[in-house]
């Protein structure tokens, strides 16, 4: 960096202690705050969820709409495991969707090529790619593995998870969300079980002969982002496939890898779960101080937004350089030096980078771990969970007075 | 505040550490810890309690109260329960607020994974009010098993051990399921203390008397923690025999030893075996135990027994369950369960805990707890309280569980009713000896100001459930029940002995081979604590008091 970018209020340069009252001020007039973005640091994750209690406001990650495991964890549970397990133990690796290949960028080499088809000591996997993939998919890294090809439509993926379900004589209870209603679209899911649905003889022959590698496999590995369900399913898709697997446990062993997460989306999920009980897409602007809610479809940005539930928009994104919302509210920008700004905030402090200006934590993508990244370069730009934790602190006072 | 000091006066004093049995006493409070006279407390604030008792501040030795599978069970219970009284697991500024508000100012989470060790710190420098410590599994990892089936020396499994410790930041060692959760892996259902484990020649036995050897030879104030093979199997109380004979009269202390004492008389295959498990700790010193005690109610049960959850996910209530296989170290199984007083088993593994209690009649080795969330939530503790207590009003309860269980159960014949001070012992100064804390537990000239105030009351669950006041390091925190706005910044216990670092290298090249982070990322350092996970540690010495 050049030069060090400066706080502004509405474009023009000013201190970090007038931008940072500013703000204060700002979130003091403010009914109902809505904080999003969220792409930070455990300390920002921290201090973001600390000042949403403090002045009663909405938490939401630019990332919510993907997050298709939550779902899962909150009715179902799955049968899972972390990436250590994932890369050295399975002797047979699925991967559902072609996009799951390429979500997350150290996969292949990380985890799928982690043994080398020459080590006798720790033996390969054999690899099975389910989903629209052509030869040229495989990358060259794959070349020597034993693997194969169940061509299915992207688009068909989520049938084709319902229908291995099917091939399972005893498939656990359904779902209850505890008032002994079976939740989340389990009509279909019995429809499909008659029909077969609209797959091919050949696709659910191939389905049939992955169902039985994976029972007589000693350790399946199944792993997918659930985007690949498509924005309809992807909370289905990944509830259908977790019960699948969990299926294969009653005689063998078999563990689902979810994969995706990106822009700090499972540290701010982690930390909001811990300091409020919920995931974030959550509210403190019930009655109750301290009272969270936690609704999807209500606190989502988009939502927010377009049904004018908030009345001042924080962006919070030091991670990454990402666009605000389009909105006509007061927008408080405390991000990435190089966020693009279509129009000028009321306040923007630019930030440092975690990992890169400061030491912070992240959680890893299967969240059993959270690493520490160190900086690489020294850098005068202020650490975010530092000015949330002093907007916090003015505010608090304000609004004693 | 502590700047000017605190008088507590004319209170009945339970200090059982130093000798203190109820009598009257003055306790002086300077700048966070106990001072000897009121000489240096000149215009500090004076309580009177009369009609008072006054304990240190209470210690839970076994709570699961942080980390990734406490997480999890969080998730899961998403609309089963709002309420930690209802067997959601709490936040953790709700889990600080409600250990503060029964007297509690420490607590210790016994199932920190050596990866996600980093996360439990952290959820745990969230909890405020209530210092904590953590104890690190080390019975599944395939470091110990690889340094096992190498036959490593003693001196290399002491360096693993004390390394281990030092990297995660935990004070104690634990063991859960030995063997049994790495066997699960390979589909291995069951494990007994001879098996072996997967593919490596490592049976559990192995793993307790190398673990317990070195801890033993290291000096750690806090034993082996043991949860034993076998975990609520009818018939297990043999396995917890053959666990404690295998310890070869080596310290172990068997956690939640309600689960793992049941035998198979009678016609449903089920029954008591408190009494053969007490008869052989009584005469072995070198066992210390706590119950896990359960109450009847929605809770949610977090353990890192994948093989025993897996088995239990038949009873999950709502039917809901997470499995997770972790990192070539360790697993966790989250299963939502809700215990009834009209089903025979838990009526009588709610009796087994309380027989248990009762029968050892050493306060010292035995100690209060529910496994939080697994028995029961820990607000639940002044009850539990009543009912070793009171023994009308356990006899009381005793009508109100399944018939069958009441008459297999021999409870109704135990007299015994537990004394303040013994209460005192097995919440306070005994865990703080087993600990190895040497300022807390109890209230001598110097010890930390944690202090907890009770109102003399003839119902023992009413007095232990509202302290008049709760003092953490000199400073109050609760008055009358109610938790204040206090900024007392706790800390993180953590024992540190001497190794040859030489061990680190060994770990570093199995991390880059067997891992997907490295042995350094894994390291968490005194300063990342301070600093970056935001608890300053407080190191304890290693020897065994």
């Amino acid at each position: 960096m050049d030069k060090l970018p400066k706080p502004q209020i509405k474009g023009k340069d000013v201190s970090l202690d007038k931008a940072l009252a500013h703000i204060s001020k700002t979130l003091r007039q403010a009914h109902h705050p809505l904080f999003s973005g969220l792409a930070g640091d455990v300390n920002v994750a921290r201090a973001v969820v600390r000042l949403a209690r403090a002045s009663r406001g909405t938490l939401d990650h630019i990332n919510t709409p993907r997050l298709g495991n939550t779902r899962v964890a909150q009715t179902f549970g799955w049968v899972a495991c972390t990436l250590s397990e994932a890369a050295l133990r399975p002797d047979v690796f699925v991967v559902v969707g072609k996009e799951s290949l390429s979500i997350n960028p150290r996969f292949v080499e990380r985890i799928l090529a982690r043994r080398s088809p020459k080590d006798a000591q720790h033996k390969s996997p054999h690899l099975i790619f389910l989903g629209s993939y052509k030869e040229s998919d495989i990358p060259d890294l794959l070349k020597p593995y034993s693997k194969e090809i169940i061509p299915i439509a992207d688009e068909s993926l989520f049938e084709a998870i319902r229908y291995l379900n099917t091939l399972d004589h005893h498939p656990p209870k359904d779902i209850d969300d505890h008032n002994g209603h079976t939740t989340l679209d389990d009509k279909q899911d019995k429809s499909t079980k008659q029909t077969g649905g609209t797959l091919s003889n050949d696709e659910l022959s191939a389905l049939r002969h992955l169902y039985e590698t994976l029972l007589n496999a000693q350790y399946g590995c199944v792993a997918f982002y659930a985007g690949v369900f498509g924005e309809q399913h992807t909370d289905m898709g990944a509830l259908s496939l977790a019960r699948f697997v969990k299926s294969l446990n009653r005689t063998t062993r078999c563990a689902s890898l979810a994969l995706g997460n990106n822009l700090g989306d499972y540290t701010m999920q982690s930390v909001a779960v811990w300091l409020t009980g919920k995931p974030a897409c959550s509210s403190f602007s019930g009655t109750k101080t301290g009272e969270v809610e936690h609704n999807p479809a209500v606190f989502n940005t988009a939502n927010m937004l377009a049904q004018k539930r908030a009345d001042t928009l924080f962006w919070i994104a030091p991670l990454a350089p990402l666009a605000p919302p389009k909105s006509n509210l007061p927008t408080i920008v405390i991000a990435h030096p190089n966020t693009p700004l279509k129009k000028t905030p009321e306040v923007f402090i630019p930030t440092g980078i975690p990992g890169i200006d400061y030491d912070a934590h992240l959680f890893r993508l299967d969240s059993s771990a959270a690493l520490r990244l160190d900086k690489i370069r020294d850098s005068e730009l202020p650490n975010a969970a530092h000015l949330l934790e002093q907007v916090r602190e003015q505010y608090e006072a304000g609004a004693k007075k | 505040m502590t700047s000017k000091g605190i008088v507590l006066k004319g209170g009945r004093v339970y200090d059982p550490a130093n000798g203190v049995h109820g009598e009257r006493r003055d306790i002086y409070v300077k700048d966070g810890a106990i001072a000897k006279d009121g000489t240096a407390i000149k215009g500090g604030e004076e309580i009177k309690l009369d009609n008072h008792i006054v304990m240190a501040g209470g210690i839970d030795m076994h709570t699961h109260i942080g980390g990734g599978k406490v997480n999890l069970a969080r998730l899961l219970m998403n609309g089963v329960s709002e309420s930690i009284d209802d067997g959601a697991p709490p936040h953790t500024l709700e889990t600080g607020a409600r250990y503060a508000e029964i007297g509690f100012t420490a607590c210790f989470e016994p199932a920190v994974l050596p990866s996600n060790a980093r996360h439990a710190h952290m959820e745990m420098a969230d909890v405020p009010f209530v210092d904590t410590g953590g104890y690190v599994m080390l019975g599944n990892t395939d470091t110990l098993f690889n340094l096992l089936a190498d036959n490593a020396s003693p001196e290399t499994i002491r360096d693993f051990v004390a390394c281990m410790l030092d990297v995660t930041q935990c004070i104690g060692v634990k063991v859960v399921n030995p063997g049994g959760i790495y066997a699960f892996k390979f589909n291995q259902r069951k494990l007994n203390l001879d098996d072996k484990s997967g593919p490596f020649p490592v049976t559990p036995r192995m793993i307790i008397q190398a673990l317990s050897s070195a801890i033993d030879d290291l000096g750690l104030p806090h034993p082996l923690h043991v949860h034993t093979s076998n975990l609520g199997v009818p018939g297990n109380y043999q396995t917890t025999l053959d666990t404690i004979a295998a310890a070869e009269g080596r310290r172990l202390h068997l956690t939640h030893i309600q689960f793992h004492s049941y035998g198979t008389e009678g016609d449903r295959r089920f029954s008591s075996a408190a009494a053969e498990i007490v008869e052989a700790v009584k005469s072995r010193p070198n066992i210390t135990l706590d119950v896990g005690q359960i109450m009847f109610g929605q809770t949610v049960t977090i353990s890192g027994d994948t093989m025993a959850q897996f088995a239990n996910h038949k009873h999950a209530h709502p039917n809901r369950w997470a499995l997770v296989d972790i990192e070539c170290e360790a697993g966790c199984g989250v299963v939502p369960f809700r215990y009834s007083d009209k089903h025979f088993v838990h009526s009588l593994q709610w009796a087994i805990g309380l027989e248990i209690f009762l029968l050892m009649d050493d306060p010292w080795r035995v100690f209060l707890t529910t496994d939080h969330p697994n028995g029961a939530p820990f607000t639940s503790y002044p009850h539990l309280i009543r009912l070793l207590m009171d023994r009308s009003f356990r006899n009381d309860m005793l009508t109100r569980i399944h018939p069958e269980a009441a008459a297999m159960s021999r409870l109704a014949s135990i007299d015994r009713e537990y004394t303040i001070d013994e209460i005192a012992i097995m919440t306070r100064a005994a865990p703080a000896r087993l600990l190895g804390l040497a300022n807390k537990g109890h209230l001598g000239v110097g010890a930390d100001a944690d202090i907890a105030v009770y109102e003399v009351h003839n119902n023992p669950e009413t007095m232990f459930s509202n302290p008049t006041y709760v003092f953490k390091s000199g400073e109050k925190i609760v008055q009358d029940g109610s938790v204040l706005n206090a900024s007392i910044k706790p800390s993180t216990h953590t024992i540190k002995p001497e190794y040859d670092k030489s061990i680190k290298k060994w770990l570093s090249e199995h991390y880059d081979q067997n891992r997907s982070m490295s042995f350094d990322a894994a390291t968490i350092t005194d300063d990342e604590m301070r600093d970056l996970i935001g608890t300053p540690i407080v190191t304890h010495k290693c020897t065994q008091s």
